[in-house]
């Protein structure tokens, strides 16, 4: 019973007494903190318009992929008598001793279809390779507790410089506070603060992240031959293909620990786009076995 | 002057007189509690710092679903607990020996202002002080004093019962008190 009138003493007593304090002073030295949260906060508002210019990057990257997809790559209707022509002239295809005359048919009906909505030319334009990326990455995060002040008397050391001789200049180099305060007014005002300045940082272990990506995609192919038979084979689609611009984009996942160590994962869709130029078949022989067509390059 | 309802709404979108006239209207309310929580001014000082900051931080998070001054009152007492880790509590010793001593209660109380009180309660080894002051002053029971401390139901009871006694004695050692 005491102790509980006790407490109840205590706590009127106590609880709603105002401390004094003086609150301009406080204000000066919580106020550039608090500048700062206001203006960490108006660029987490900006971030949404961020998202919002990459993803029209991105789509206008995806049109423009289309657009030179479709415009670059024209499909010849002509193209499969030019074919049929081209192999009745170089006799590429032999099946007398092969086949009978039904599997002729057959195959010749199968050929042209083969050779249908080939492209039959497209130029090399300017190539170039874009990449965006976004992704939120915490700081190391600190609690930065400096509660040294300065110290008036406390000297100066200016960067020496190599060729300084004169002692008197080296001298005047090194100058106290207090004997020179108007060449520091900058530090002169910071002394005036009372309060140990503290900076708040964020004090999570492990941080999640995510962010996306998107942007045009190069992937340049080389071709290369293993022995000298396949040679020309390659040469010939080395002249004829080429690699295009595409477009790819990603998601991606990070978790961030307070060193700045970050793991991160994630889905990405790269489109990869070539183009070619067709220079005829490059088989040579076409012969069926066991009713499966077979071509011999 | 802007009302209480104003005035958070233009902190939250970041005005910065706004906020310096919230600092200005419930800094002494909440240096009270970061003093009581403190071993001394300076800490107490910081602590407040530490929970504008907060509080300018997170204000838009305030939803006027409750009292304005309770919430920034429980960001002050969150500030001052993360200052004293559970280490305090469980390796701190005290030298102080619990005789009885003639307490007189109603005249303490009578002749010592809440500042000396206030300074009496700094002087607490942090364990008592913390029990304290979560126990009278935020009027929590032991159970819910040990969850946030992380300590054993016990060791509270024995805390607050330690922290008592030994005010109670530094009270009537106040010179105030023994020239009345």
């Amino acid at each position: 019973m005491i102790n509980k009138e006790f407490d109840k003493k205590l706590k009127n007593t106590v609880d709603k007494h105002p401390s004094a304090i003086d609150v301009d002073s406080f204000w000066n030295a919580i106020e550039e903190d608090v500048k700062d949260i206001n203006a960490k906060k108006k660029k987490k508002r900006i971030v949404p318009f961020y998202f919002l210019g990459i993803a029209l990057f991105t789509f206008a990257s995806i049109l423009s992929g289309i657009y030179s997809i479709s415009s670059d790559f024209s499909v010849n209707n002509d193209y499969e008598n030019q074919t049929l022509e081209q192999n009745e002239n170089k006799n590429i295809v032999s099946l007398d001793e092969k086949t009978n005359e039904d599997e002729i048919i057959n195959l010749s009906d199968e050929l042209p279809n083969r050779s249908m909505n080939r492209v039959e030319h497209s130029e090399q334009g300017e190539q170039f390779s874009t990449f965006v990326g976004f992704g939120h990455a915490q700081p190391t995060p600190h609690f930065n507790s400096s509660k040294s002040e300065i110290n008036n008397n406390q000297d100066i050391d200016f960067p020496k410089k190599k060729k300084i001789e004169n002692p008197e200049i080296i001298e005047s180099k090194k100058m106290s506070l207090r004997e020179s305060p108007a060449l520091f007014p900058k530090l002169e005002n910071l002394k005036l603060k009372s309060f140990t300045k503290y900076r708040y940082q964020r004090k999570k272990t492990w941080q999640f992240n995510l962010g996306i990506q998107g942007g045009a995609n190069f992937a340049p192919r080389k071709l290369e031959s293993i022995d000298a038979d396949s040679a020309p084979y390659a040469t010939l689609r080395n002249e004829t293909e080429t690699s295009k611009i595409g477009f790819q984009f990603g998601l991606k996942f990070g978790i961030t620990h307070k060193s700045g160590l970050t793991f991160s994962s994630g889905l990405n869709y790269t489109q990869i786009t070539e183009r070619f130029k067709y220079q005829g078949s490059t088989f040579q022989e076409v012969f069926v076995e066991n009713g499966i067509i077979r071509y011999e390059w | 002057m802007p009302t209480k309802q104003t005035l958070i709404t233009s902190c939250q979108k970041g005005n910065i007189q706004s906020q310096y006239l919230l600092v200005k209207q419930y800094t002494p309310m909440l240096l009270t509690v970061c003093r009581r929580y403190a071993r001394d001014e300076s800490m107490a000082k910081d602590a407040l710092q530490e929970t504008f900051i907060l509080i300018f931080k997170n204000i838009e998070k305030y939803e006027f679903n409750g009292s304005f001054e309770a919430w920034i009152r429980k960001i002050a007492i969150n500030v001052s607990l993360k200052r004293y880790e559970r280490k305090y509590y469980q390796n701190e010793l005290s030298t102080y020996s619990f005789e009885d001593r003639n307490w007189k209660e109603p005249k303490v109380f009578k002749q010592l202002e809440a500042e000396e009180v206030i300074k009496q309660i700094q002087t607490l080894p942090d364990g008592y002080r913390t029990v304290l002051n979560l126990y009278v002053f935020e009027g929590l029971s032991h159970k819910e004093i040990a969850e946030i401390l992380k300590i054993s139901i016990g060791t509270s009871r024995s805390q607050l019962l330690r922290a008592r006694k030994m005010l109670k004695e530094k009270l009537i050692d106040f010179p105030k008190i023994e020239s009345a």
